[in-house]
């Protein structure tokens, strides 16, 4: 296993308000880094981690604030992973409709734009269920 | 990304009304967009660009509200246009496809053409 280079775990209730927190951490985490990630790179993290933040207060806590949200930024010197566990409902990949960017204005839907950016953002996207029993969500990115 | 807010101000010259939007756009600041909207819909205004040269930022929800209006815009005759976006901004709103289904401009003066050739 590659040694950590950076770690950062901190927890957030779950609020939508805590959106713009949650990029200003990333950004604060991750940009003195050395080497510093790409603007692109930065960006695509920071995005992906707020739609994943806004998908787990929306659909894992229904909006209830009195929830928290862990969120955990691993860095080592090949790859950055953000892992958000929370112990609302899981995410159930079987029963998601995913999102169609060539749809047109009538067959659209509003729902799986934040899933289709995390795996078009992301190098990897998992799902899993940690040993507490939390739910645990994990993109990773490729530093080069 | 400093700035954690969002803010809209219009001005309406010859039916048609410019939103300039400034700050970012995510889950928690999408309904002031829609509040803008929707008041515009009161109004009766419906030939819209959203200038979004201080836009910094823009999540999923953000193009929601976009995708949730335009067609009620469209209904009266109208539209919502975008123009000045940055990059990134761009970026988010080619991803998921929002390029081919509103027009996405250079300049307040390009969708101002375009409202007018159509009108």
């Amino acid at each position: 296993m590659t040694a950590l280079q950076h770690h950062v775990k901190t927890t957030f209730s779950a609020k939508r308000s805590h959106c713009s927190d949650v990029r200003a951490l990333l950004e604060s985490s991750l940009v003195p880094l050395d080497p510093s990630p790409s603007k692109d790179l930065l960006h695509n993290i920071i995005l992906a981690t707020d739609e994943l933040f806004t998908n787990t207060v929306k659909h894992a806590y229904r909006e209830d604030a009195s929830k928290t949200i862990d969120l955990e930024i691993q860095v080592t010197s090949s790859s950055i992973a953000v892992v958000i566990e929370h112990t609302g409902t899981p995410f159930d990949p079987s029963t998601y409709t995913p999102f169609d960017p060539n749809a047109t204005l009538e067959q659209r839907r509003t729902g799986g734009m934040g899933v289709f950016i995390m795996e078009h953002l992301a190098d990897q996207v998992a799902f899993e269920r940690s040993k507490s029993g939390a739910h645990r969500a994990i993109l990773h990115f490729d530093r080069t | 990304m400093a700035m954690d807010s969002f803010q809209t101000t219009s001005h309406t010259h010859d039916g048609v009304t410019t939103v300039k939007l400034q700050g970012e756009l995510d889950a928690q600041t999408a309904v002031v967009l829609e509040e803008e909207f929707e008041k515009l819909l009161e109004k009766k205004k419906y030939k819209v660009i959203t200038n979004g040269q201080a836009l910094q930022y823009i999540a999923s929800a953000g193009l929601g509200v976009y995708m949730a209006y335009i067609e009620r815009f469209r209904e009266e005759g109208g539209d919502i246009k975008v123009t000045h976006l940055s990059e990134r901004v761009q970026h988010v709103f080619d991803l998921l496809g929002f390029s081919k289904i509103i027009d996405v401009l250079e300049s307040d003066e390009e969708a101002y053409q375009r409202f007018q050739s159509t009108s």
